[in-house]
């Protein structure tokens, strides 16, 4: 038992304000910003985190050497149609956005945020790298999937976001769809084959992070149908745990990038986010892409990283659609063809 | 530790408090998830403060039977706090809530180093009352969606009974399976308590209702994800069977400001459940609290318990009880129920995911109808209405304007109504005996119109300055029509003069002495004496205007003042009265004067 003296309350006092003090240190440490010059706010999509976390700091140093500028790059992610919907709500005053699916930066574009034409104001039709579809299953597979038909011939628990509000969740339904598709399966076959999807997912989560602290943490559900990259990151982390699984065909998802009109004018910003996203394209940067996880668009940074993404056969949308913004029309609008297969399923 | 105290405890004491653990745990598991549905979060999150902060917080804490985590007032509190987040930005309101968690536990260690632990005690107890009635209604409000199967629309802006009028409008039926299980529930733990009762069995009534529940909805299929992979009840969000880890929680600095005037708000009203709590058991126990000791462990608890993706906690009412109830020796008890805990998620984890929202649901509105205590009510209601008004307002600003601003609206209230109150000020007219007494005047004294006599009876802070000044000037009136010029004021019953009295009585002494109206203070305590020499009433007012109040409590003073007023008086006395008493000359006259 405690022996009650005056110098336990002093003690004890002394001890409380130093713990007051290490909380307030380890908080503020963690989420310092320092001072800067110029701030940019990048509204990106679910699971980019680590990799702009890695970019950051790297153009900041870029964009010092060259104009002797400060710039701090604020972060912020969530499903990727949802983060349009924000930006179009001026909820999140972006500077640049970083998304998932070019028809996300379409829905800013209607509204007159960005200009017609926006994927022409930077190389490569503004995508700077390309991911795709896989799968994650539990340890030695269990469920012995392999391909897009394995998903729904056992009974299983399928865990991918919601396609209304994340861009994982749209590229899932496009990927699954195509690969019915572009294998010679009949639109009614595709049709059958997403509802066998949906029907075996237990809930949508709102974007791909969610849904993959659901399966790898929470250990929820037998098959994470994710974006590459995340699935890069949940095995790595897994200690064994998981494995990935290439399905034989999937989507070739292309992530854009572009500034925000409206804001950087107001913000006064443009040059320095027409700089943050030109260095994306750069060398330095796309070996940190290839590193993180996603397909670098230039061929030789790729070429060096062969053995982290193998050759599987990506479809581009325009095998299953007459492009991105059609796409968009066609599964997700209202009244779309993914209504008639899945119902919202929050958790 | 000497020897005595350790064989004072011992393995007898131990053995107390782990059975008394086991039992504590038991209830607290269910408990601890139910809270964090409340709060609208995970309920992992209910489990790791039930762990983290219930261990630290006992470890430190002054009470020996208090156990503290998850609670529902909190609770309630916490997610009113969060409604500024996305609804949809999940990752980022847990976030948010362990910056919660940690600035409440920061909140509690500064009243605790400050020793502000005391400050609590003038809120009135049927403020808290109140709030308890209005978080027991609001939690029962809160939870009829979750009880009937349907989704809970609207967000934290949104007034409560809105958000349950959305959700009961929304176009989807009610789940005749969930309200199966949430009635279950509610029956069964109903009849548990009574077998309890009456056999006087363990008091693991909920654990085991939650079982009694959750197990058949299992078996009937309605808990598994079968063919449709969507489950025919909603289920809690499955516990991972680890222990909670170490993190920084990861912030925007908005969120502060933003949740400052909550942390506020739950780390008083934490404080206030906790001791509240403490003091009903030490009361049975005899222990001896150190108040502001039970204040920094509830803060250490909740700051560290930030640390570990806690919730922010407070102690628990029921739990505290059954461990009391249970036999709990220490407060060891308290972190043996923590580790029982930690052991039972380790186990126990892979099955919450089976757990219906419905079950927890009634079990919280059977908890929540067992915070209204109808008999406490009833007597508080009884005793004054001063009381009911405060019950009332609180209760109502829960329900009405939100239950973290409940407490600071009673708080409010009651200065409202206490203010007018100690404003009040007595003054009456007094006389002297033959004898040489002073008392009231009654209606049979003869009429003196000579020397009046005044008694001001109150407290002097800017609340009563106003009655103060009307009061001075009536009397001052009354002397003129009287056609007197001689006034005493008996000051001895006048306490704590401020500012702004002393410069009422200032300006009242300055005119009256313009007026030819000549004043005397008698029987002046030290605090008001200090007060007229540090404004240097002195420079302006004569020495023999005023009487200082003797040792005594007699009327020495004002007697001294009287003889001083008729000395002054001297021949100009024509008063009718006076005249038959006082000789006109010689030197029985002086004599006379001094027997008043």
């Amino acid at each position: 038992m405690a022996i009650k003296v005056k110098s336990t309350t002093g003690a004890l006092n002394l001890l409380a304000v130093v713990l007051v003090g290490l909380a307030v240190l380890s908080i503020g440490a963690k989420n310092y910003q320092r001072n800067a010059d110029v701030k940019l706010l990048n509204v990106s999509y679910d699971p980019t985190r680590e990799l702009y976390q890695k970019l950051n700091p790297r153009f900041g140093a870029a964009y010092a050497k060259e104009t002797g500028r400060k710039v701090l790059v604020t972060q912020s992610h969530a499903g990727s149609s949802r983060q349009a919907r924000t930006v179009i709500d001026d909820e999140q005053p972006a500077d640049v956005v970083t998304l998932g699916l070019p028809s996300d930066i379409g829905a800013l574009q209607k509204r007159g945020l960005v200009p017609d034409g926006w994927a022409a104001r930077l190389p490569n039709r503004s995508q700077p790298y390309y991911s795709t579809i896989v799968f994650v299953v539990r340890h030695g597979n269990p469920f012995g999937i392999h391909d897009w038909p394995d998903l729904v011939r056992s009974n299983l628990e399928i865990i991918t976001p919601d396609p209304k509000t994340s861009g994982n969740g749209k590229l899932s339904a496009l990927a699954a769809w195509g690969a019915v598709v572009t294998r010679g399966g009949s639109e009614a076959e595709a049709r059958a084959y997403l509802k066998a999807f949906y029907d075996r997912a237990p809930f949508l989560e709102n974007g791909a992070r969610a849904t993959s602290i659901a399966f790898a943490v929470e250990k929820q559900g037998d098959v994470n149908v994710i974006w590459e990259n995340e699935a890069l990151r949940e095995v790595a982390e897994s200690k064994g745990e998981l494995e990935l699984v290439y399905p034989k065909v999937s989507i070739l998802a292309e992530p854009v990038v572009t500034w925000v009109d409206t804001n950087v004018a107001k913000h006064g910003t443009e040059e320095a986010a027409r700089a943050y996203l030109s260095f994306l394209f750069t060398d330095e940067a796309q070996e940190l892409i290839a590193e993180t996880g996603y397909r670098p668009f230039k061929a030789e940074v790729l070429k060096k990283h062969r053995e982290s993404f193998p050759d599987i056969q990506l479809f581009p949308v325009t095998a299953i659609a007459r492009d991105w913004e059609d796409a968009q029309q066609r599964f997700f609008a209202e009244n779309g063809l993914i209504e008639t297969v899945y119902r919202p399923k929050p958790r | 530790m000497s020897t005595a105290q350790r064989a004072g405890y011992g393995w007898s004491g131990l053995r107390s408090d782990l059975q008394a653990a086991i039992t504590v745990a038991a209830i607290s598991l269910p408990q601890s998830m139910a809270y964090a549905l409340i709060a609208g979060v995970d309920p992992r999150f209910g489990l790791y403060t039930a762990i983290v902060f219930t261990a630290i917080a006992g470890l430190l804490g002054s009470s020996s039977h208090l156990i503290n985590g998850p609670t529902g007032a909190v609770s309630l509190v916490t997610f009113s706090a969060l409604a500024f987040i996305d609804p949809e930005a999940r990752l980022s309101a847990f976030e948010a809530m362990f910056l919660l968690t940690a600035m409440v536990g920061v909140v509690q260690i500064a009243i605790a180093v400050f020793k502000l632990g005391d400050l609590t005690r003038y809120i009135s107890e049927s403020v808290v009352t109140g709030f308890m009635v209005g978080a027991a209604i609001l939690t029962m409000v809160g939870q009829v969606g979750n009880a009937l199967g349907l989704k809970n629309l609207g967000s934290g802006h949104q007034h409560v009974f809105y958000r349950l009028w959305l959700t009961l409008t929304q176009p989807a039926h009610v789940n005749l399976k969930a309200v199966a299980i949430s009635g279950g529930a509610l029956v069964l733990a109903v009849l548990a308590r009574r077998l309890v009762r009456r056999y006087r069995l363990p008091q693991i009534d909920m654990f085991t209702v939650l079982l009694l529940v959750a197990v058949p909805a299992f078996l009937l299929g309605w808990s598994r994800a079968t063919g449709t992979a969507k489950t025919a009840v909603s289920l809690i969000e499955p516990v991972p069977a680890s222990l909670p880890g170490f993190h920084i929680p990861s912030i925007r600095w908005g969120w502060i400001s933003q949740m400052s005037s909550s942390a506020l708000a739950i780390g008083f009203l934490g404080l206030l459940e906790a001791l509240a709590i403490a003091k009903a058991i030490a009361y049975k126990t005899r222990q001896k609290l150190d108040f502001n000791r039970q204040c920094l462990a509830e803060g250490v608890g909740n700051l560290v318990g930030a640390f570990f993706r806690g919730m922010p906690g407070s102690g628990s009412l029921s739990r505290s009880a059954i461990n009391y109830q249970a036999g709990a020796a220490s407060k060891l008890s308290g972190v043996f129920t923590a580790v029982v805990v930690a052991v039972m998620v380790l186990l126990l984890a892979p099955f919450t995911r089976y757990i219906p929202k419905a079950a927890l649901a009634g079990l919280l509105i059977l908890a929540a109808a067992r915070l209204i205590d109808i008999e406490r009510l009833r007597y508080i209601v009884r005793a004054s209405k001063y009381d009911t008004v405060l019950l009332v307002g609180t209760g109502l600003a829960a329900l009405v304007v939100g239950v973290e601003f409940a407490i600071l609206v009673g708080v409010a209230i009651s200065i409202a109504l206490y203010v007018p109150r100690a404003a009040r000020m007595r003054i009456s007219k007094l006389a002297v005996t033959e004898e040489g007494f002073v008392r009231e005047r009654l209606p049979s004294d003869p009429a003196c119109t000579a020397v009046a006599i005044f008694d001001l009876e109150g407290e002097l802070f800017f609340g009563s300055a106003a009655t103060l000044e009307t009061e001075l000037e009536k009397a001052a009136h009354q002397v003129h029509t009287d056609g007197g010029r001689h006034l005493v004021l008996r000051v001895k019953r006048l306490r704590n003069p401020d500012a702004v009295c002393l410069e009422k009585l200032e300006v009242f002494l300055r005119d009256a002495g313009k007026a030819g109206l000549v004043v005397i203070l008698a029987g002046v305590r030290p605090d008001l004496l200090a007060g007229i020499q540090r404004l240097r009433f002195a420079e302006w007012l004569p020495a023999d205007r005023i009487f200082v109040q003797e040792e005594d409590e007699a009327d020495s003073a004002t007697l001294k003042a009287v003889r001083r007023a008729y000395q002054l008086l001297g021949d100009d006395n024509r008063c009718a009265h006076c005249a038959t008493h006082i000789p006109v000359s010689g030197p029985q006259r002086n004599a006379a004067v001094y027997v008043v």
